[in-house]
Order: structure tokens, then sequence, then C-alpha cells
């Protein structure tokens, strides 16, 4: 469960995420659609303790992100598009550090990380530097490494980006299994086809505010196609 | 957020960073070949060349010019006999620039006049003072001048019938009671610390780099946050594997050095048969200081390195660190550490290597090696703090 409670990000002069509310519910894929630099990320930054609020509060699996950041960071698994490994760390290495940081002791770590790697289809290269990887196999370890210790929520921004088609089939797959084990699941996207595919309600956000929100159903009820609603409610906003 | 340090935390933290910056090849580089190779460079080959150009000069005849030489035939006859030159016939005013000789004897006219009328004959030595072959030619052609000179004297006394002696009321002799070990150590007392700073201050450059701004510029700094350790932790992890990096470059280095110095002792002072030895509480208390000196500058790398964007960035600002560590070598290389002032022990970097200098020469002085650890101690917790806090600061950490 994520609930977020007029949330506000200010950076110096620019205001990033402006009074911005929605909640998430456990078993549920909520996506969170914009164009590039419309808050998404930060959003989602500050739903991860990376970045403090300026104003306003979220709640994580029951804990507040401004007062309770250690047991946010126990509860959320944060993958981003642009995410880094140590390259010169196996995949396996990457994503064991991770776990041993949350806790995770020897035995059940290993365990978890050979059903990640199986799920994700990373098996055979566990054992190689990441340093080679390709792009999507790299987003892949990103991914277990999120993910490593089993947390309830997930906090996905722009998860696909830049991937090949494979890899982006594996991965709404995974999502897609987080989703049937109950989890609370954050999906950001400036591509409103993949919000079409995979979200059960989503959030359009512009310029920091949220301008319309609801279930897949309700943004179409006229029966438009999901993209022109977005067009229509973000050029409404530039005029 | 947490500030509290966990210490299995910052010790999974230390691990990892340790492994990763061990399959680093620029760590390797920075904190093993480089004083490996370097110092036999620096500490044998440098002096060896110094000296075998003392020893040629000293043992080969050097070509000299004298001017007006049929002018003087007993002086030339004394050169001759001296064995040492080579006199040979050129135009006196090109000669040395032409390298044809290493210095030229100009003799006047009435040069064996003057000496029969026991008046004082004007003899000019010319030399090249910015050619050291020149100038120790100069000094040869001087010390068989004043030879000639006292012959002179001798030779006249003699005439008179009075005994020589009568111009030597003292028989002047110079003796070093310096023992062996401590022409070694005056030596290394200079050396040393120069080395020991320098290897602390870079042995953990590229780690201090790789864990805090290659973090940043690799995007794991991010995924990292999101797990739940206190900032603190990360930073102590961090903080120790550029402590642990910079003590192997300096112990490595002490190890090169002393090995250096067994190999060939003479090479190292030059001229004398030096030998050296340390106690092991000389050894351990010399460690010590190594620690403080790769504490301080472990916290001040991290810190500027989690402050900057990117690799190239922190490569920019720590650059300067290895001149930072030269500027108090400049000041007190020359200097006895009976002479040194008691806040040098307080000065950052400055106490380490005179620490280092008191021990290497056998001096252990309680008030300062307490002076130099908890100064260093303090200025340690100040950068480890700054480190600290930089990696909490949104603005440092989101920089790009």
């Amino acid at each position: 469960m994520v609930e977020v409670q007029g949330l506000t990000k200010r950076f110096n002069n620019l205001t990033a995420v402006d009074g911005v509310s929605f909640a998430a519910r456990p078993g549920e894929i909520f996506g969170l659609l914009g164009e590039n630099g419309a808050g998404k990320t930060t959003t989602l930054r500050v739903l991860a303790t990376v970045l403090a609020p300026t104003s306003g509060d979220a709640v994580v699996n029951g804990f507040s992100v401004t007062r309770e950041a250690q047991k946010v960071r126990a509860s959320i698994g944060f993958v981003s598009s642009d995410a880094g490994l140590y390259d010169r760390l196996t995949a396996r290495e990457n994503v064991a550090y991770f776990g041993r940081l949350h806790g995770l002791p020897g035995p059940t770590l290993t365990k978890r990380i050979d059903v990640l790697f199986a799920w994700l289809d990373l098996k055979d290269a566990a054992d190689r530097r990441v340093g080679k990887f390709s792009k999507g196999m790299k987003q892949k370890v990103c991914i277990a490494r999120a993910l490593v210790h089993d947390p309830p929520v997930m906090l996905l921004d722009e998860p696909t980006a830049g991937l090949d088609v494979t890899a982006i089939h594996a991965v709404d797959e995974f999502i897609l299994r987080a989703k049937r084990e109950g989890k609370t699941i954050i999906f950001s996207s400036h591509i409103m086809s993949e919000v079409e595919k995979l979200c059960d309600r989503v959030a359009i956000i512009h310029h920091g505010s949220i301008i319309a929100a609801g279930t897949m159903d309700e943004l179409m009820a006229k029966r438009e196609r999901f993209e022109d609603v977005f067009l229509r409610l973000i050029g409404g906003r530039h005029q | 957020m947490s500030q509290s340090l966990n210490f299995r935390h910052a010790w999974i933290v230390f691990t990892k960073e340790l492994s990763d910056t061990i399959r680093d090849r620029r760590t390797w580089w920075a904190m093993i070949i480089l004083p490996i190779v370097i110092i036999p460079l620096m500490t044998l080959i440098g002096p060896r060349a110094a000296i075998k150009q003392i020893e040629d000069v000293r043992r080969t005849k050097s070509n000299v010019v004298v001017a007006g030489a049929e002018r003087a035939p007993t002086l030339v006859q004394f050169l001759e006999a001296s064995g040492q030159f080579n006199l040979v016939t050129a135009d006196p005013a090109t000669a040395i620039k032409d390298r044809q000789a290493l210095a030229v004897v100009y003799v006047p006219a009435d040069f064996e006049d003057r000496l029969r009328q026991e008046k004082p004959a004007q003899v000019r030595v010319a030399f090249d003072a910015s050619d050291q072959k020149s100038s120790m030619v100069q000094e040869k052609v001087a010390r068989i001048l004043i030879a000639f000179s006292q012959a002179t004297v001798t030779a006249r006394l003699q005439a008179r019938g009075y005994d020589p002696n009568l111009l030597t009321p003292l028989a002047i002799n110079v003796e070093n009671v310096a023992p062996k070990e401590q022409m070694g150590a005056s030596f290394l007392g200079m050396i040393l610390p120069m080395l020991m700073a320098m290897w602390s201050a870079t042995g953990g450059l590229y780690a201090a780099i790789d864990v805090a701004a290659g973090e940043k510029e690799r995007g794991t700094l991010e995924a990292i946050l999101t797990v739940p350790v206190s900032r603190m932790s990360l930073a102590v992890g961090k903080y120790l594997v550029v402590v642990v990096s910079s003590l192997i470059a300096a112990a490595i280095s002490l190890v090169g050095f002393a090995v250096a110095f067994k190999v060939s002792p003479v090479s190292m002072v030059p001229g004398q048969a030096a030998t050296f030895s340390l106690t092991a509480t000389q050894i351990g208390l010399i460690f010590l200081v190594a620690l403080t000196l790769s504490a301080f500058f472990a916290a001040v790398e991290l810190a500027v390195s989690s402050f900057a964007r990117g690799f190239r960035e922190a490569q920019t600002y720590l650059t300067p660190i290895t001149f930072i560590v030269i500027i108090p070598w400049i000041l007190t290389q020359f200097v006895s550490p009976a002479d040194i002032p008691g806040w040098y022990y307080m000065v950052p970097v400055m106490n380490g290597m005179m620490a280092f200098k008191e021990l290497v020469m056998g001096l252990v002085n309680p008030a300062h090696i307490r002076d130099t650890l908890v100064f260093s101690a303090i200025y340690v917790v100040v950068a480890l703090r700054l480190a600290g806090r930089l990696f909490q600061r949104e603005s440092v950490l989101f920089r790009s």
C-alpha cells in the first residue's frame, strides 16, 4: 500500500512535484504517466527516500517517508531506467551485496538469488562480471537487486526504457508475476502503450501536478484511444 | 534520516568495496606497481648517476689548457707530475665552450721571473660553474696549484735554513663521529618522510575516487541509498577501504626502500658506507604514524570525491594533493629533528613527516608522538564528519 498526500518537492526555484496525492493498493499496478521532466522520477525518488519532500508526506507499507525512512527502505524495491551496476562484480555478487545490506542470511540469500535469476532468465550469466552485459541483461540484474529482499512495494521508474523487445517482454512478465503475488507496484512511463498494457489505474502527471487519475476504463470511457486522452489533457494545460 | 553507525553494515560495505578495488587495475598501479618500481628508480639510479660522474672526474685524467705554458715550465711540470691532467693545446678563449678542456689556467708572461723574485705571480683559473664536471676539475686544479704554492714556500724556507713546520702551527684532523647507522638514518630521515607521506596520499586515491565519485557516475549511488543502511555506515565502510589501500601502498614503499638500501647502501649515501636498522618498536611507531597520515588523507580524499560529479572531476580536484605533500617536505627536509618547533607536530601532514623523521633517526620523543597522534585524530574526525555529511546532502549527491 502506498498513500501519497500533498507531496511537494522544490529544488531551489524549481518546483518539480507540486502537491501530488494518490494511492496504490496491493495487487495493483499503478501507472504514473507523463512527459520527460513532468515530475515522475522526483516523485518516485521521494517515495524511495532518496530525496526528502519539501512538504507533504507519503506512507509506504504503513511507514512515513519523512519519519521512518529506514523502515520504508526495507519495504521497497526501487528500479530506475539509468541505474548502474558494479562492473567488476558478477551478477550474483551485485545482487548479494544488496541482499546482505538488507540483512538476509547467507542460505536464504543464495536461494532467493537463484529464484530471481531463474525468473529473469539470468542463470547462465550469474557468475560473469556484469561489465560486458547487454543493456537488457543489466536491467534484469538491477531488477533482481531491487527485489532481493522480496519487498511488498515495487517502485519502477521507466524500467523498460531503451530495452529491446525480448527484454521488455521478460520485464513485463516479471512485473505481472509480482502483481499476482500481491505486491503494490508503481510504474512510471512516458509511453502510453506501456501503461495501457500493464496498469490497472493511472495518474497523468504534468508540470509536477496530477491532472487526471482513474482506472483505464474511466479514462477511456469515451472510447477514445488512451493516447488521445493523454494528449488532450496535456494540450489543455498548455493553452 | 538515521545517522548512526552500524558496524555490520560498514563491514559489508568495506568487504564489497575492497574486492571491487582489488579487481581494479588502476588501484594495482597506484598501490603496488608504482611504489615498487619508482622507489628503486629514484633511490638507486638517481644517486648512482651522480656518483658515477664524481668517480669519472676522480679516476680519469681531465683535459686542461695552460695558456702560456711555454712561460711557466716549472708549473707545467708540476701539473703533469700530479698525473691528474691531460694538458692539451687549444684556443683558451673557446676551449671550455667547445668541450676541449674543462678548465683553463692562465699564466702571466713574467711568471718565472716573479717566482725567482719571490713576488706573488697572478694565476687565473677559468671554468664553467654551470657544469658540474668543470666545477670539479676546477677544484682539482686549485688543489694542485695550492700544493705547488706550498712546495715553493717549503723550498724557500729550507734555502734560508728554516724548518718548514714553522708555518704549520696546527695539524688539523677533522673526524666524523657519527656512527654508520646515523649517517644512513640522516639520509633516510630526509627522504623517507616524503615517500611515506606521498604513498599514504596517493595509495588510496583511486579507491577514494571509485567508491564515491565513481558510485555517482555509474548510477549505483541511488540504488544503494534505497537500502536500509545509514549513510554514516556507508561512508565509514568506504573510508576504511581508502585507508587500507593507502596503508598497503605506504608499507610497500617502505619495504621497497629497505630492499633498495640493502642492495646498495653506498649509492644511497654518496661516498659513505652507511648502514641502517630499526627496532621493532620504531617500526611499530612508524606504522602508527603512517596510519594517521593515511587516515587523514583518506578522509580528505573521500570528502572531495563525494563532492565531485564523476571520476574526472574528482581526479582534477585530487591531483594537487601530491603537491600538498611536497610543501611541508621542502620546508623541513634539511631541518634536524632537534630544531623542529613543537607546533609542527600539530599541523596536519607536517606532523606525520616530522614524526617519521624523528623515528627514523632513532629518537622517540613521547610528547611529539602524542601530539602527532592526538592532532591527527582530530583532523581525521573533522574530515570524516565532512565526508559523512556530504553523503547526506541531496545537492551534493545529485549534482549532475
